[in-house]
């Protein structure tokens, strides 16, 4: 069967290289952890793989296709949840989520229907009608959720899905990917929450300085270095100096 | 009026399915960017109504209106109907033109909708296309009321049977305004970063700001030198280099049935140049944006290198003329920022412009020698005027720095132990008046010493300590607000009109005492500058110990 992602020697030039030589598998019904320390290059990936960023290097196909031909047709069957709370925020919820079922054809009904039900879920169901000017990030963040799903997309791109939410939200996100991937779905899924990702993940990405420098199950990357995500990060990553930039960081506060 | 717009948007849709944009997409996108527009003048803390408000939109509107009826006078007065007409479609190309700049250029290069409108299954032809379409709404709405008193003029002028040319020509030339704008920028954005276009957008919007002004005030002076009855202009190569031109020429053949060579030749430039030109700029530009665009976002979330080391001269300077603590830090965050903010910088120096302007018209166009414009000035105390009118610019940086999109990064203010917010408000009237009048004034002072020689020294002196205790008095008149503290969309336009009118008071009654005491007992002057620096010290003293309570959040 063909994997729902593939890329073959992925790369990508801004001023300097930000991504290099990225092969991608990833098969249907399978959750990937992407992670990587800031400026890695994870973001980039994902706006590759979403088709924002057009002009790249090497090969890369979503659910058959061509990013780089069919890039209208891979969107359609695609969800993304960036990082950063980006809407329309003198919208209210309704309209928000309506404008973006309207670009995915979906019919208005349906879209409105889906809308208030899902703002339920997310116990936003008193803000219906309030402009989200005056949300706090982490209802803007469960819009956002909502805009990245209503379609019902065959993959799932999240960029730090879980940024502002509070304990319970997070849990009901949490549950809300495991149920999709039993549903089939596939969920590529960046964070710095290494919890989250040794927790949900069937698979774990490091990517560093643009390379990818791991791939592999929790138990997999385990052999490399004992103990939880963390260390293995940490060790893969070689910031090792943890301690000593915290010594040093105190000893400069009480100067 | 939304639905309205949008059902008139309807009437396009076969073109728009014609040209492979994808219309139900394109109408829900149109939609929202209105919605958007009408909200975005009153957000608010504290508003947060669904209630939609259209009066922004109206007030312009009106202005516009008045602007048109302003230049239907000179249609009027104009007999030659080439010269009348490239007069006023020069000046609706360069209004629309200025309102896209000024307005459009933030919606135009907007790169929200990179995350919210690039994922989503929309081709770049659709996005492009709906975004023109909310440009030309909006400037279509605008276009109407320049033209509303103009097209009566017209009418009642030649004929009621000219109006359609005239309306259809004017259409034209909101698209010639749209095409050379949107083209530029397209151009710029394909072999630049957004941040440059930026930047180059800026520095148009100073110069468009100046130049309108300055066509104002030089135009009528150089037109009251020409008998408008008898002109008639006759068409050259070079009328082919000029839009407007091609404009007038086609209502001029059909107005007076002139169908030559050259006039063919103008109305084909005039009807098919927009039309091509946009077709043209969809077809291969529009797919180029949306890439471009998405690469942008990615770019500024890439890992940047710092462009030049951080200047130590705001650092340096507030050594010198702050004390440490609060006052020297808010000197060196408003020195750079007068230095470095856009919107600011956009507010600012098109005064120093017109400044420019206003001495040019005021003081040199009737004197051809240096010998006269010396007699002139010296006569007549001019360089008085040259010297006080810094304080315009002073006045206009005071009212804006309050203001900042990144107004929420104030909190420092309140989360710091500062004991009397009056030392922030000391730093930043301090780094106003460093960085934007002493340097400046040096110039100023140098020129006027050329000119009138070493006895306006004294005079340099006195002005300058006055431009400060303006300064000073304008503070503390004013209501206090920190700076960069406040949101910009809650600023209140209905205070510019007594602003403007308590510094000319101040300004008419500092200058006129000036030059009372350099006419009747020049040799005092020197004698004020201990009692300035007094009153300065106790004024400054004063703000420097602002209170809490004193201070407008």
């Amino acid at each position: 069967m063909e994997p729902v992602i593939s890329t073959q020697n992925l790369s990508k030039k801004f001023s300097v290289y930000v991504l290099r030589n990225i092969n991608l598998t990833v098969n249907a019904g399978e959750i990937i952890g992407y992670i990587g320390p800031n400026g890695a290059g994870k973001s980039t990936t994902i706006k590759i793989l979403t088709g924002i960023i057009s002009d790249f290097e090497g090969d890369a196909r979503l659910l058959g296709m061509d990013i780089r031909k069919e890039p209208i047709e891979v969107k359609r069957r695609i969800g993304y949840i960036p990082e950063n709370a980006a809407l329309y925020d003198t919208l209210t919820p309704i309209e928000y989520l309506y404008f973006i079922g309207q670009l995915y054809g979906m019919d208005a009904k349906n879209v409105d229907t889906k809308s208030r039900e899902l703002l339920h879920v997310f116990e936003l169901s008193n803000h219906f009608n309030t402009r989200m000017s005056t949300f706090s990030k982490g209802m803007k963040q469960k819009v956002l959720l909502i805009a990245g799903m209503i379609h019902n997309p065959a993959v799932l791109f999240l960029d730090e899905p879980l940024s502002g939410l509070d304990a319970n939200a997070v849990i009901l996100v949490k549950e809300i990917l495991m149920q999709l991937k039993r549903a089939g779905k596939t969920i590529f899924y960046s964070s710095h929450l290494m919890d989250v990702v040794e927790k949900i993940s069937d698979r774990i990405i490091i990517i560093n300085e643009g390379e990818m420098i791991a791939n592999g199950t929790f138990e997999e990357l385990n052999q490399h270095a004992n103990g939880s995500l963390e260390n293995i990060f940490t060790e893969l990553t070689g910031n090792h100096a943890h301690e000593s930039a915290a010594v040093e960081f105190l000893s400069i506060l009480e100067r | 009026m939304d639905k309205l717009l949008l059902g008139f948007v309807g009437l396009f849709k076969g073109v728009y399915r014609m040209a492979g944009v994808n219309y139900p997409q394109l109408l829900a996108i149109v939609a929202v960017k209105l919605k958007t527009d009408n909200r975005r003048q009153h957000i608010s803390y504290r508003i947060n109504t669904s209630r939609e408000n259209g009066n922004a939109f109206l007030i312009t509107l009106l202005i516009y209106i008045i602007l048109g009826a302003l230049m239907s006078l000179m249609i009027g007065a104009i007999q030659s109907i080439m010269l009348s007409m490239t007069v006023f479609y020069s000046f609706l190309i360069v209004m629309i033109a200025m309102t896209l700049i000024t307005d459009f250029s933030a919606i135009l290069l907007d790169t929200s909708d990179n995350t919210i409108i690039l994922p989503r299954p929309v081709d770049g032809k659709t996005l492009y296309a709906a975004r023109l379409t909310h440009i030309m709404l909006y400037l279509g709405q605008l276009g109407i009321g320049l033209t509303l008193v103009p097209a009566f003029v017209v009418s009642s002028k030649y004929g009621l049977g000219l109006l359609p040319p005239f309306l259809l020509i004017g259409i034209l030339a909101i698209m010639l305004a749209v095409l050379i704008t949107n083209s530029a920028y397209l151009l710029i954005l394909h072999f630049s970063s957004e941040d440059k276009l930026k930047n180059v957008i800026n520095y148009i919007q100073i110069g468009i700001a100046v130049i309108c002004m300055g066509g104002y005030q030089i135009i009528p002076h150089l037109i009251s030198g020409y008998d408008l009855g008898a002109m008639r202009v006759e068409i050259s190569w070079w009328h082919y280099l000029m839009p407007p031109l091609w404009l007038a020429g086609t209502l001029e053949m059909v107005h007076l049935r002139q169908v030559d060579l050259g006039h063919i030749g103008m109305a084909t430039c005039a009807v098919f140049i927009p039309i091509a030109g946009l077709v043209l700029v969809n077809k291969f530009l529009a797919p180029v944006f949306a890439r471009k665009l998405g690469a942008l976002a990615a770019v500024s979330t890439a890992v940047k290198r710092s462009d030049r080391a951080m200047s130590k001269l705001p650092y340096t300077i507030s050594r010198f003329v702050t004390r440490p603590g609060p006052e020297r830090a808010m000197f060196s965050a408003v020195f750079n920022t007068l230095a470095r903010d856009r919107k600011i910088k956009l507010k600012i120096y098109p005064v120093i412009g017109y400044i420019a302007i206003f001495i040019f018209i005021f003081i040199l166009q009737k004197n051809n020698s240096l010998d006269a414009i010396r007699e002139n000035v010296v006569n007549n105390k001019y360089h008085l005027m040259l010297l006080y009118l810094p304080i315009m610019i002073l006045q206009v940086a005071l009212h804006e720095i309050p203001y900042s999109d990144e107004f929420k990064a104030s909190w420092v203010y309140f989360s710091a132990p500062l004991v009397k917010p009056g030392e922030l408000l000391s730093g930043m009237i301090k780094a106003i008046f460093v960085r934007l009048f002493l340097a400046g004034y040096v110039v100023l002072g140098l020129i006027v010493l050329i000119v009138v020689g070493r006895s306006a020294m004294a005079d340099i002196f006195v002005a300058a300590l006055n431009n400060y205790l303006m300064l000073m008095i304008l503070a503390m008149i004013d209501t206090h607000k920190l700076p960069l503290s406040m949101e910009p969309e809650i600023r209140r336009q209905s205070g510019n009109m007594g602003r403007g009118i308590i510094t000319v008071v101040i300004l008419g009654s500092v200058t006129g005492a000036h030059y009372f005491i350099l006419t009747f007992i020049p040799n005092v002057i020197l004698a004020l500058v201990p009692i300035q620096l007094a009153v300065s010290y106790l004024l400054h003293r004063t703000y420097k110990s602002t209170a809490w309570s004193e201070i407008t959040l």
